[in-house]
């Protein structure tokens, strides 16, 4: 009997402890829903990459990718297949008046494109990861030496290496569940 | 040209001013005679009111462009507007109209007696730098002001501003440092007594104005040239001359002569040399445009869109090759340009001897010249991450099309190589891809950072669900003309524009 008090007392006070535990824990972390500027995750005040598609998702490799749904553009922002030819929202081949098709488009990493668009060299470093819409969501900085960025004042370290600062910035939506 | 027909307007605006009770206090203010006391002190004093009033105006109308600007204007309503007001302010200058709204405040006249002259000049500048502190004496003060925040511009607010301060200093600092001479004396006198020149300063406002509507009216045409549709359901254009003629989709070719169409035998057509050709099978006619009886053919097996000069014939085969044959057939076809792996090579344009044509692919873009007689081949434009496609080529000039994600372009340049955007942009439209808000939902755009919070303006984007491409293109002599691919609800439509050259 005195056993099993003494059993359910140590349950209890284990439990209480490591509530207080965690909470003390959580205390010293930030959220890990990141509800910030122009879009979730970003919480710093640089601005996107310029995209074709406008807000800067990118896939694994750094090339652009339409936000709302992940798919493929090129550099015109069409839609593309596995091969980069254009194609519609039904994933048909974009054609001329006689069923042609269209030529395909460059599709340069959305960094990489930064870098001859505003003449300097240009690379990813480091990243951060931040849960957003349920899935974690890769934060990445596109570097540069200059020390000014894409919104025209001084520029920030961020997750720059080497002496290099945030020109603008751009992610990737993994698939993994948050 | 709009900053220097406004900073024009604004300096002529603020000299008008001058005519007001303050102006003429000033100059009493600041004359050796006056509270002034000697010269020296005289051209410290002019020195601080010109700072002073450069200031006011940079303040005023500086201010009014970034008000303008934090609530949106700048476009082309925006302009149709600031044209408006500036027309209707020079009918009001132009008739000597008595102003309204005035504001009927001076500057306060005891500055000058408790206050180092040299400073109150300076604060007396500011006041009447600002515009509407004292006696306005022209429309064009609230004109220029409507047509700062109308245009929303702050560097051209802040150059109309330095104007404007200009303009009302001017008159002082010239009559002030001379006015106990004889001469400052018959200036005072007729600026005082001779309405007509008060009445001559006013219409120069009212020209001024007049202007300034002209080139914001014209601004957003220059912006944007408008293009009309030449032929609808049609494709493939082709020009010369007088002549025009286009392809019907899945159908056969027109031509347009005399104001009339008629059907051609074929399909692909196309015009030069006085003559006009289509493709029947797998044979190339060339005809009389006015009998439509054959002058010569050619074998062009597998050939597509096809050229034409007084001199060669050159088609299209497939996307891949470009093959070409004299006219005069002393030699057989030979393939002049192949397109390498993941590219593709477009439609021809010919002149004489001299080949245009375009290569594409994922790597970029080219348009290409080749000299078909001596085989010269020459990279004319050249672009990374833009398409520029199906060039057509008079032989002074090159007409193609340049797509980008922010703008689809038809730019005239000439043959030479050298960078797309040295070449005239005679017409843009949207992008075919549609971008987004540039903010995920629930957020705001992103303006922290940039200077003043105003990040760069948005490229415009095409309507929901409309997908267009500016394709195919021809060259007329004062017409440009370029077809025009509209998929919507998963059926692609053409249509060939028309643009003036």
């Amino acid at each position: 009997m005195n056993q099993s008090r003494r059993g359910f007392l140590a349950k209890v006070s284990g439990a209480l402890m490591a509530v207080t535990g965690a909470r003390t824990v959580g205390s010293l972390v930030a959220p890990g829903e990141a509800e910030a500027y122009h879009f979730c995750g970003h919480i710093y005040t640089t601005d996107s990459c310029p995209h074709p598609t406008g807000l800067p998702r990118i896939d694994s490799r750094g090339r652009p990718l339409r936000a709302r749904d992940g798919h493929r553009v090129d550099d015109l922002g069409r839609l593309v297949d596995l091969a980069g030819n254009p194609v519609d929202e039904d994933g048909k081949p974009l054609t001329d008046a006689e069923g042609a098709p269209l030529p395909a488009a460059s599709r340069t990493p959305v960094c990489k494109a930064v870098g001859e668009r505003y003449g300097m060299t240009t690379q990813i470093d480091g990243a951060w990861y931040r849960c957003c819409g349920g899935h974690v969501r890769k934060l990445v900085d596109c570097c540069s030496y200059k020390h000014h960025r894409i919104n025209g004042d001084r520029s920030l370290v961020g997750y720059c290496y080497k002496g290099r600062r945030v020109f603008c910035v751009m992610y990737f939506q993994t698939k993994v569940p948050c | 040209m709009l900053t220097w027909v406004l900073a024009a307007a604004a300096l002529a605006a603020g000299v008008t001013g001058a005519w007001s009770p303050c102006g003429f206090s000033m100059v009493e203010t600041l004359a050796p005679a006056g509270y002034a006391g000697r010269l020296r002190t005289t051209l410290v004093a002019c020195l601080t009111f010109t700072l002073g009033a450069l200031a006011g105006g940079v303040l005023t109308f500086g201010g009014l462009a970034t008000l303008g600007g934090a609530l949106g204007s700048g476009g082309t309503a925006a302009a149709v507007v600031a044209a408006a007001i500036a027309v209707a302010a020079a009918v009001g200058e132009a008739r000597g109209t008595r102003i309204v709204p005035q504001v009927r405040r001076q500057v306060p006249e005891s500055w000058r007696r408790l206050l180092p002259v040299p400073l109150a000049a300076g604060l007396y500048g500011v006041l009447l730098g600002l515009g509407f502190t004292t006696f306005i004496l022209t429309f064009a003060v609230w004109a220029l002001a409507a047509v700062s925040v109308a245009l929303g511009d702050p560097a051209l607010g802040a150059v109309l501003g330095l104007a404007f301060g200009a303009g009302r200093a001017l008159p002082v600092i010239a009559l002030a440092p001379v006015a106990d001479g004889d001469r400052g004396n018959a200036a005072h006198a007729a600026m005082a007594e001779r309405p007509a020149i008060l009445r001559g300063l006013r219409v120069a406002d009212a020209v001024a104005l007049a202007v300034c509507a002209a080139v914001i009216g014209a601004a957003p045409a220059q912006a944007a040239p408008s293009a009309t549709v030449a032929a609808d359901a049609a494709s493939g254009p082709a020009a010369d001359g007088a002549l025009f003629a286009f392809q019907r989709p899945g159908g056969v070719g027109y031509l347009r002569r005399d104001g009339a169409t008629l059907a051609l035998p074929g399909r692909d057509p196309a015009l030069a040399a006085g003559l006009v050709g289509w493709r029947e099978g797998a044979r190339i006619v060339l005809a009389d445009p006015a009998t439509l009886v054959p002058v010569a053919t050619y074998d062009s097996p597998g050939g597509g869109a096809f050229a034409f000069s007084d001199q060669w014939v050159v088609w299209l085969v497939g996307t891949s090759e470009l093959v070409a044959q004299p006219r005069n057939a002393t030699a057989p076809p030979r393939v002049v340009a192949r397109a390498g792996r993941g590219e593709q090579l477009g439609r021809p344009g010919l002149a004489g001897q001299a080949l245009v044509f375009h290569r594409a692919g994922r790597a970029g873009s080219q348009i290409r010249l080749l000299d078909l007689g001596s085989g010269r081949e020459q990279l004319l434009r050249s672009e990374r991450r833009a398409l520029l496609l199906n060039p057509s080529f008079d032989g002074g000039a090159v007409l193609y099309v340049r797509s980008t994600y922010t703008r689809q372009e038809l730019r005239l340049g000439p043959p030479v190589p050298r960078a797309t955007t040295r070449d005239r942009r005679i017409f843009g439209t949207t992008p075919t891809g549609r971008r987004d808000a540039e903010r995920e939902k629930g957020h705001r755009l992103h303006r922290q950072g940039y200077p003043g919070g105003r990040r760069p303006r948005l490229p415009p984007r095409p309507r929901a669900g409309i997908t267009d491409t500016l394709w195919t293109t021809a060259l007329g002599p004062t017409t440009a003309y370029v077809t025009r691919l509209r998929l919507r609800g998963g059926t692609t439509a053409a249509a060939v524009l028309s643009v003036p050259r």
